[in-house]
């Protein structure tokens, strides 16, 4: 059962469409990667199945349930993801150590819970001596990292990455690379990266889709349910 | 360890905060000890009082001393600048706030009685006030009257005018001070002039003083002010006004203008009360009413600073108040004198307000 | 479209914003269209009422007169905030943040207190008139203040730091790096055109309108000199004539062809809706740069808010005249205080609420919702509260509300909504969407969002915008005198009661009192601010 499925998936910015009736199933517990040039529809894949936008025709669906469609939308909030944004979009008025906390209050109320799966998770992204530390103070790679901790932290069934290794100089970007898919692969989130960099995934067992002209092709390994 | 735990496909049930319980609850019992559900239990009146403040309030005061209704007033400011509470009380006639009308003049106070806001009530303490200063009807009655006088620096003016129309001569060139004649008192003088004279020569006085660069002060205090310091050496003002200078030891003199034998008489404006008709509180309003216009506060009123003329037939107080009967007053009916005030005004701020 | 140039979710529903604006004229509108539905109710009369006043030569000529006024009183008070807001911004005088304050404060303080300073400088008995050393031109001793270039005089005065904010909002928002690049290539001059040049006007104008926009409406001022202009015929004809529906249709015209200057002046500042404050450090002016920038701030400052308070000051003659006024204005302090309180927290938070369903709305909605607000402030205060009158005094809620002081807050409400709703919606507009995106992508609810995300980083503009509220309600004098119930009267009252005998030590005492009120909780507010700002810093010293 794909964890994640899109039928005839389009979107149109102004006329121009974007996404021209896609249709793709991503493995459960797996990586895969998106792959194209600047401005082919990465980003707009990740935000519609974020469902931070609305498609205009076809569908998204999580396991067997319809998410997103023209004719309705379930929140962000309520879909069980983490995501990592493009521009990073850290809160600029919280420490790292209040960021992670402010998703897992969502989660929780046990204080104490929350204290220690943050100091965890800080520990994790070698960030436990940045934890008092606000986002304009903090590097770019302190940046991504505390965006990927806070994604991560609250155990999302599906992770959204978008262009999540950006800026990072080539032994950061790996080390930090594999700490991510070891972690996601314990704990068999379903993972889904935009990159136009598909070489620093080289190494990794992945699913690649590649978006162009508003159409996508399955790279390796193809699976059953897909069309192009 | 926490990361063989398998993903959440869903987040946790939102936990209830009570926060938002809370500043409810909090704005709640706010805005209720602000809204006027919770009334008094103790007996109140409510008075929307156009007299000085200063004057005023001691008087009410006593009332609520003596008679332990709680006074609840509402003041109002530089008259000549805002809407007044006359406005408010046209404004609130459907449902009125207050029970009683303290005006410091009565032209108003006829313009409420025509409108219709004003409860008839006749007092047994407006028995001996002369009946040209109380409503035929029995609507309102004045009471403790001021009178329109002429005041003057001693310091430069040995002879001061005894007319109100020597005003215009050319030796008074651009040191006579008049309040606006829009408002308040020099507003109804305006009016009596108009009815006294006729239109037309009330026009040609009106111009002349204008001719002769009078000054327009903010109010009849102000006309006080300028004479005391010099800046104006005669004014037109209110006995109250004047007195105060007077007590103040400021350089200045007052006297009661055309007083000749053949002359035209001083004004006098009295205060009047009157009942708010559907008022919420009618008998405390009675109470207020009988005791405003009893002979114990005219003679208050008469020898505190403001030194009001009372209109009590037939007076027992000290020798050192004004006396009505020894002043000649301008022969006037309020209520034609009333009926002059909209062509009066709107010539004033023609010729006046540019 | 969000800051990254991605198109904003659509998932939320679209009534929100329709519902914020529906509140914004259920709260700013009712007041002004019962007085029209009242005036309207005699087609008739209307006819002739306005017809009779359009026929009025007098009436053209007041127009006339108010719009020279604002005129030059744009003139004036541009002149003196723009270049105070290129100083501020660009040469960094000594003591830069003790001036801008200070540039700043006479926007907070009631035109007509600024005025009796003034009085007490250049009236007839002013103390400039009496005391001038003789080295002192003719030209300041004799300069006629109950004129129009008076009043025009003291309204600059007043609203130069309208001029001064609009100008430093578009020097602090010039992208920085883009100038020191033109920099390179261009001499300075020549490359600060370039750059900054445009902005810089756009807001110069929009700061000249704005004041123009305010003295048009202005009355207190014109009023205490004896000048007349419009909006003092429109109080005469209540007050003289008692004709509310004639004052109601004559300040249409005052209120109509404002619409389109505020849209003007909306859309100028949406221009600047994307910029972010410039973080890029200021490269050290030259010597004589400080030097002559804090002379010119000082000297604004001098005219602006220290010469007239400091003649009230004078008047009061001793501190036992303050002490007086303050024992016997005891009441009135504490009514204004609580008055002051409750609407500017009560407003603040209902603008804030409704800058978050606004946030994301299409712009023109947004320039909708913030007409609408101004209407209310722009409707004479007299109007307003009549009309408040006329809608709350009724048998049921409506009267447990009218006849107590709640009454006063919610006029309030309605007339400063505007303070509330539009920097705090151009600051929410310029947080980034991604910001919201992020924390919604990780299951936070929007009430969380709007708690965790929105309020925290809107705290500074929310501040600015209670006090401001806060000193503008405590001296509030039209609707006050018209809604404040019998035994709870305010201190603005109780000033121009006094004022009716004149200027005195107790009135001079009084507006000082009433001064420090409307700018006690902002001293404090900067006190706090510059002892986290130090506390700060040495932390981050350590």
């Amino acid at each position: 059962m794909p964890k994640i499925a899109a039928d005839n998936l389009t979107k149109s910015y102004g006329g121009a469409p974007i996404l021209n009736a896609v249709s793709f199933a991503l493995p459960d517990g797996q990586w895969s990667l998106i792959q194209g040039q600047s401005g082919a529809g990465k980003t707009t894949l990740i935000r519609l199945i974020a469902g931070l936008e609305r498609p205009d025709a076809g569908s998204i669906r999580f396991d067997t349930k319809v998410v997103s469609s023209p004719k309705g939308l379930i929140p962000p909030e309520q879909r069980g993801i983490g995501m990592v944004f493009q521009t990073i979009a850290l809160w600029p008025h919280m420490t790292v150590e209040q960021h992670l906390d402010f998703v897992l209050r969502a989660r929780t109320r046990n204080r104490k819970e929350r204290r220690r799966t943050i100091h965890k998770w800080l520990e994790y992204l070698h960030l436990a001596d940045r934890r008092k530390t606000l986002p304009h103070e903090l590097s770019g790679g302190e940046k991504q990292r505390v965006a990927l901790a806070r994604a991560m932290c609250v155990r999302p069934a599906i992770l959204l990455l978008d262009e999540p290794f950006t800026g990072m100089d080539s032994s950061l970007r790996t080390e930090l690379l594999d700490l991510v898919y070891t972690l996601t692969s314990a704990s068999r989130s379903t993972v889904l990266c935009a990159t136009h960099h598909p070489e620093q995934f080289a190494e990794l067992p992945t699913v690649a889709l590649a978006i162009e002209a508003g159409k996508i092709a399955i790279a390796s390994p193809p699976l059953p349910e897909c069309s192009t | 360890m926490f990361l063989h735990e398998k993903p959440q496909s869903r987040p946790h049930a939102r936990p209830h905060s009570v926060l938002p319980a809370v500043l409810g609850v909090i704005a709640a019992v706010f805005l209720a000890s602000l809204s006027g559900c919770s009334r008094s239990p103790l007996p109140e009146v409510v008075v929307y009082v156009a007299h000085d403040q200063i004057y005023s309030e001691p008087i009410l005061r006593a009332f609520e001393a003596r008679t332990g209704i709680r006074v609840k007033a509402a003041y109002d400011s530089e008259t000549s600048k805002t809407t007044g509470l006359v406005q408010r009380l046209i404004a609130e006639a459907t449902r009125p706030q207050a029970d009683v009308f303290w005006n410091n003049e009565h032209a108003q106070t006829m313009r409420l009685r025509e409108i219709g806001v004003l409860k008839k009530y006749t007092s047994p303490n407006a028995k001996t006030i002369p009946q040209a200063f109380k409503c035929p009807d029995g609507y309102w009655a004045g009471f403790g009257a001021r009178a329109r006088v002429i005041i003057y620096n001693t310091d430069h003016v040995s002879k001061p005018p005894d007319s109100v129309f020597d005003l215009v001569a050319p030796e008074w060139k651009g040191k006579v001070a008049i309040a606006l004649p829009l408002f308040g008192t020099t507003a109804t003088h305006a009016a009596a002039l108009f009815e006294q004279l006729g239109p037309e020569a009330a026009k040609r006085f009106f111009r002349d003083l204008r001719a002769n660069e009078v000054i327009v002060a903010t109010g009849n205090s102000h006309v006080r002010d300028l004479v005391a310091t010099g800046e104006a050496l005669v004014g037109l003002t209110d006995t109250d006004d004047a007195n105060c200078g007077v007590l103040d030891g400021k350089p200045v003199k007052w006297l009661f203008p055309d007083q000749q034998e053949n002359g035209y008489g001083t004004l006098l404006i009295p205060n009047t009360v009157a009942i708010i008709k559907d008022g919420p509180n009618l008998e405390p309003a009675k109470q207020l009413v009988d005791f405003l216009l009893s002979t114990e506060i005219e003679i208050e009123l008469a020898g505190s600073r403001a030194s009001q003329i009372p209109l009590h037939e037939g007076l027992e107080a000290p020798n050192e108040i004004l006396r009505l009967d020894g002043i000649r007053q301008i022969p006037i009916d309020f209520a034609s004198m009333a009926a002059r005030v909209p062509e009066t005004m709107i010539f004033i701020r023609e010729e006046f307000v540019r | 479209m969000s800051a990254d140039g991605v198109t904003t979710a659509t998932s939320r529903p679209k009534c929100i914003p329709l519902l914020a604006i529906a509140t914004i004229a259920l709260i700013a509108l009712p007041s002004f269209l019962s007085l029209i539905a009242h005036a309207a109710g005699d087609p008739a009369a209307l006819a002739e009422t306005w017809h009779a006043l359009t026929s009025q030569e007098r009436l053209a000529g007041l127009v006339s007169r108010s719009a020279r006024i604002a005129f030059m009183s744009a003139l004036w008070a541009t002149f003196l905030g723009a270049p105070t807001a290129w100083v501020l911004c660009r040469w960094s005088p000594i003591g830069r943040r003790t001036l801008a304050a200070l540039a700043v404060l006479p926007a907070l303080v009631p035109c007509y207190i600024l005025a009796m300073g003034w009085h007490g400088i250049l009236g007839p008995v002013g103390s400039l008139r009496a005391n001038a050393p003789p080295w002192v031109p003719d030209l300041l001793t004799d300069m006629p203040l109950y004129t129009p270039a008076g009043v025009a005089f003291v309204l600059g005065c007043c609203t130069c730091p309208f001029a001064l904010v609009a100008v430093s909002a578009a020097l602090l928002t010039t992208d920085r790096e883009a100038e020191e690049a033109a920099c390179v290539f261009r001499h300075p001059v020549i490359a600060l055109w370039a750059i900054t040049g445009k902005p810089a006007c756009i807001a110069v104008l929009g700061g000249a309108l704005l004041v123009m926009l305010v003295c048009m409406g202005e009355y207190s001022v014109p009023s205490l000199y004896q000048v007349n202009v419009y909006p003092v015929e429109i109080h005469m004809r209540i007050s003289a004539f008692g004709d509310v529906n004639g004052a109601t249709v004559l300040s249409l015209p005052l209120m109509l062809p404002a619409a389109p200057a505020i849209g003007l002046l909306l859309g100028t500042a949406a221009t600047f809706r994307r910029g972010k404050l410039s973080v890029t450090p200021m490269p050290s002016p030259a010597p004589w740069m400080r030097a002559l920038g804090t002379a010119w701030c000082a000297t604004v400052v001098t005219f602006a808010l220290l010469l007239p308070l400091g003649t009230l000051a004078w008047q009061t003659a001793a501190l036992h005249s303050l002490g007086e006024a303050i024992r016997t204005c005891a009441p009135q302090i504490t009514y204004s205080t609580l008055t002051a309180t409750a609407t500017a927290t009560a407003t603040v938070l209902l603008g804030f609420l409704l800058v978050c369903a606004l946030r994301n709305a299409p712009p023109r909605l947004c320039l909708g919702a913030q007409a609408l607000a101004l209407t209310a402030l722009l409707l004479p205060g007299t109007l307003h509260g009549l009309g408040i009158i006329k809608l709350w005094n009724r048998a049921g809620p409506c009267g447990w509300f009218y006849g107590s002081p709640a009454i006063l807050v919610i006029a309030y409400l309605g007339r400063y909504l505007a303070i509330a709703l539009i920097p705090g919606l151009r600051a929410a507009r310029n947080i980034p969407i991604c910001l919201e995106e992020a924390a919604r992508a990780h299951g936070l609810s929007t009430r969380r969002i709007v708690t965790g995300v929105y309020f925290p980083l809107l705290r500074r503009v929310l501040s600015l915008e209670w006090l401001l509220i806060f000193a503008l309600t405590v001296a509030e004098l039209n609707i006050a005198i018209l809604l404040a119930p019998p035994g709870f009267s305010t201190l603005g009252v109780r000033l121009f009661t006094l004022l009716h005998y004149g200027m005195n030590t107790m009135v001079a005492a009084i507006a000082l009192v009433l001064m420090a009120l409307g700018m006690g909780p902002l001293a404090i507010a900067l006190l706090i601010d510059a002892s986290y700002r130090s506390v700060r810093h040495a932390q981050d010293r350590r």
